[in-house]
C-alpha cells in the first residue's frame, strides 16, 4: 500500500509539473520587464516584478517608480475586444448548447424510436470530423451570407462542435440514471413533467459538467476564430492573442493577455469543481 | 379494498409476445405472487395493472370498473420497483412526500401522513437521508413507506427484494407479508425466486412465455403441478424427469424407461382421467422420493455417483447414467457411499407424477383438486 501511494504521488507530481511549469513560466514573464525577459540564462523568478504588462495590454501606459515609462501595447484594442467577445460567445454557446443538448441526449438515451442508431452515428460522425476539414466550406458560405467577421457566425460554427460533443458525453450519463420514469408515472407526472421536474434536477451534475465543457471549448476555440473573425471587431481572445506573433516582440504583453484569458475559465471551473469531482460517467449517482 | 380482474390480456412488442391471453381474478385483500423465469411476462402484466403500459388487447377491471384507459395515478395504486427504486436526488422524506403531491391535501396532512408511514416502517432516522446513503434494506423500507403513504387500494411490487442479501431478504419477506395483512390491501408481488413466492403468496400465479400456467396456493402448486414446466420450476432441487412409455401386462401398469422400469400402484393409475396404456409419458419424481441402494433391485436404474453434497440435515446425491445424463436424489445423512460408486435407483412409485410427453400436461389428477388446466383454474376462481 505504501509503495503504491508513493507511485501515486510521483504520478500526481509529474502531471502537476507538466501542467503548471509552462503556466508558471508565462506568469513569471508577465511580471518581468522586456529587458529582464531577454536576459540569458533566464531568471527563474522576476527580480524586479512589475505589473506594467497588465496595464499596457489593456491600453494604458505605465510609469514605474524609477520613472521608466512602458507604453501601451499596440494589440491592446484587439485584446480588450477579444476578452469581451469571448465572454459573450462562450456564454451564448453554453446556453444554447445546454438547452439543445439536454433534451437531445435524454431522448437518445431513454426513448426508443426508429433509426435511432443511425442518427446517433451521425452525431458521432460530426464530432469525428477535424474542424479544419470543414473550414473552407464554412468560410465560403459565411462570406456569401455575410456572416464572416461576425460573432453570430462564430457562435453558429462553434455550436456545430459543442452540441454533438456534449450530447455524446451526456448520453452515457442519462443512460445510467436509474429508471425513475416509471416511478414518476405512478406519482402522477406526465412524461414531460417527469423530465423537467425529476430527471433534470437528478442530472444537474452531468448538465453542469456539459455546460463547463461547452464554455471552455467556446472560450478556447482558436481555429475557427482565426479564420472567421481575426482582426475584425468580432475577434475573440485566442485570435487576438495570436496577433502578437506578427508584431514587434512584446513577450510581457503576450504573457499578460494569456493570464487575463485564464481568468474566466478558472472562475467557471472553480465554481463548478465540486460537480466535476462528483461526475462519474459510469455510475452517475455514486 | 380492491378486486382485480384481468380479462384476456395480450401484449406484443413488435413481433415478440410478452403476454398471451392472461385471464386472472385477484381477490380483495389477497397477496398474489407472479412467479416465473425472466422474460415470462410477469413484469409486463404488473405494468399493465399499474397503467404504465397499455395492453395490446384485453381489459383490466378494478372492483368491476374498467380501468384499462385510466392513467396510473388515478388508479389508486402504489408500486415498489425493482431494487426499491427511489428518486436518488431527494431525501427519504421528499421521496415519500412526492407520492401525495397529487392527492390535494394540505401540507400539514401530508407531513402527518409521512410521519405515520415512517412510524409504521420504523424509518424515522432515515427521513433526511439521501437514498445513496442508505443500505439496501433501508431503501426497501423507504420505498414501502412511499407506497403505503398513499393509502392505495392495490400494492404492486416488482421484485423489490432482488438486490438484497439473503438474510435481509428473509427478514423483509416476512415484514411485507405482515404489513400486507395488517393493512388488508390487495397486493401483487412479482418475483423469479420460488422460495419468496412460496412463502409469501396466498396464491401463486406461475407464468411462462407470457402465458399463465397455473394459479393456486403453494401446496396446490407443489403437490399437483399442471404440467412439466410448473413441476420443474417449483421445488429445489427440481423434479427429475424420465421419458418412457406405459405398458400394461397382466392387469398391471408399468412405466418403462430404457434403463429401468417401475410398477405403477393401482391408486396412481386410478387418478388418471384417460387410459394410460401404451401412452408415451414423462415420469416426474421429486429428488427426495428416490430410493438409492447398493444392491441390484428388480427394474432399478444402474448409475454411478457423480457427486455427493452433504447438507447436514440431508444429503444430495447426483447420479449419472448412460453417459452424460444426471439427476439428483435426496437421501438421509446416513448415506455412506461416495463418488464413483455404483448405485441402483428406483423412484418411489406412490409419489410419482405422469405427464403427457407431447403436451407436458399432468395426467394424474389429485384427490382434492379437480381442476388441472390453467383455463379451468381461472374459471373456478371466477365462480368462487
Amino acid at each position: 500500500m505504501a509503495k503504491k501511494s508513493i507511485v501515486t504521488w510521483i504520478a500526481v507530481i509529474l502531471v502537476l509539473l507538466w501542467t503548471l511549469v509552462p503556466l508558471y513560466w508565462f506568469a513569471k514573464m508577465a511580471f518581468q520587464t522586456p529587458a529582464e525577459i531577454s536576459v540569458f540564462p533566464p531568471h527563474l523568478y522576476p527580480h524586479q516584478p512589475t505589473i506594467s504588462g497588465f496595464f499596457n495590454v489593456l491600453g494604458y501606459p505605465y510609469t514605474s517608480r524609477s520613472g521608466e515609462v512602458f507604453i501601451a501595447a499596440g494589440q491592446a484594442g484587439q485584446v480588450k475586444m477579444g476578452l469581451l467577445n469571448s465572454l459573450i460567445l462562450a456564454s451564448i454557446v453554453t446556453c444554447i448548447t445546454t438547452v439543445v443538448v439536454v433534451p437531445l441526449a435524454y431522448t437518445f438515451a431513454r426513448l426508443e424510436f426508429q433509426h435511432k442508431n443511425k442518427l446517433l452515428f451521425a452525431i458521432l460522425l460530426s464530432v469525428a470530423l477535424p474542424p479544419i476539414s470543414i473550414m473552407i466550406p464554412f468560410y465560403i458560405l459565411f462570406v456569401k451570407i455575410e456572416l464572416a467577421g461576425t460573432l453570430l457566425g462564430l457562435v453558429l460554427v462553434t455550436l456545430t462542435i459543442t452540441i454533438p460533443f456534449v450530447a455524446w458525453m451526456l448520453l452515457g450519463f442519462f443512460r445510467n440514471l436509474p429508471p425513475v420514469e416509471r416511478l414518476a408515472r405512478i406519482d402522477g407526472f406526465s412524461r414531460f413533467g417527469a423530465f423537467v421536474k425529476i430527471v433534470i434536477p437528478m442530472a444537474k451534475v452531468g448538465i453542469a459538467v456539459g455546460a463547463i465543457i461547452s464554455f471552455l471549448f467556446a472560450w478556447n476555440e482558436y481555429t475557427f476564430a482565426q479564420i472567421l473573425v481575426n482582426g475584425t471587431p468580432a475577434t475573440t481572445i485566442p485570435a487576438s492573442i495570436s496577433g502578437f506573433l506578427f508584431q514587434h516582440p512584446e513577450p510581457e504583453h503576450l504573457a499578460a493577455s494569456i493570464i487575463f484569458s485564464l481568468i474566466p475559465p478558472f472562475i467557471v471551473a472553480y465554481l463548478l469543481q465540486k460537480h466535476i469531482a462528483k461526475m462519474n460517467i459510469v455510475e452517475p449517482l455514486g | 379494498m380492491a378486486k382485480i380482474y384481468l380479462e384476456h390480456l395480450h401484449k406484443n412488442y413488435g413481433e415478440s409476445v410478452a403476454l398471451n391471453d392472461l385471464t386472472l381474478h385477484i381477490e380483495d385483500k389477497e397477496l398474489i405472487v407472479f412467479l416465473g423465469p425472466s422474460g415470462c411476462g410477469k413484469t409486463t402484466s404488473l405494468n399493465c395493472i399499474a397503467g404504465i403500459e397499455q395492453p395490446t388487447s384485453g381489459r383490466i377491471h378494478f372492483d368491476g370498473q374498467d380501468v384499462t384507459d385510466v392513467p396510473p395515478h388515478r388508479r389508486n395504486i402504489a408500486m415498489v420497483f425493482q431494487s426499491a427504486l427511489l428518486y436518488p436526488h431527494l431525501t427519504a422524506r421528499d421521496n415519500i412526500r412526492i407520492s401525495l403531491r397529487i392527492s390535494r391535501i394540505s401540507k400539514q396532512d401530508i407531513d402527518r401522513q409521512v410521519e405515520e408511514a415512517a412510524k409504521l416502517l420504523d424509518i424515522h432516522g432515515l427521513l433526511d437521508k439521501l437514498p445513496f446513503h442508505m443500505s439496501g434494506g433501508e431503501r426497501q423500507r423507504v420505498a414501502t413507506a412511499k407506497a403505503i403513504v398513499r393509502n392505495p387500494s392495490v400494492f404492486l411490487m416488482d421484485e423489490p427484494l432482488a438486490s438484497l442479501d439473503a438474510a435481509m431478504r428473509e427478514d423483509l419477506r416476512a415484514e411485507i407479508v405482515v404489513l400486507q395483512k395488517k393493512l388488508g390491501t390487495t397486493m401483487v408481488f412479482v418475483t423469479h425466486d420460488q422460495v419468496e413466492a412460496m412463502t409469501m403468496g396466498d396464491r401463486i400465479a406461475i407464468m411462462q412465455a407470457g402465458a399463465l400456467q397455473q394459479v393456486g396456493t403453494s401446496d396446490e402448486i407443489y403437490s399437483s403441478p399442471v404440467n412439466t414446466f410448473v413441476a420443474g420450476f417449483v421445488g429445489s432441487p427440481p423434479m427429475n424427469f424420465f421419458q418412457g412409455a406405459i405398458e400394461k401386462r397382466d392387469e398391471e401398469h408399468r412405466f418403462k424407461h430404457t434403463k429401468f422400469h417401475v410398477k405403477l400402484p393401482e391408486a396412481v393409475v386410478q387418478r388418471s382421467e384417460e387410459p394410460l396404456e401404451a401412452k408415451s409419458v414423462t415420469l416426474g419424481v421429486r429428488p427426495h422420493h428416490m430410493t438409492l441402494s447398493e444392491t441390484p433391485e428388480e427394474g432399478a436404474l444402474k448409475g454411478q455417483i457423480y457427486a455427493v453434497e452433504r447438507l447436514g440435515k440431508e444429503t444430495v446425491v447426483i447420479v449419472q447414467y448412460g453417459g452424460e445424463v444426471k439427476f439428483k436424489a435426496i437421501v438421509p445423512p446416513s448415506f455412506r457411499q461416495s463418488m464413483g460408486d455404483v448405485v441402483y435407483v428406483l423412484p418411489q412409485a406412490e409419489h410419482i407424477y405422469l405427464f403427457d410427453s407431447n403436451t407436458g400436461r399432468n395426467l394424474l389428477c389429485q384427490k382434492k383438486q379437480a381442476s388441472a388446466s390453467p383455463a379451468r383454474s381461472s374459471l373456478s376462481d371466477l365462480n368462487g
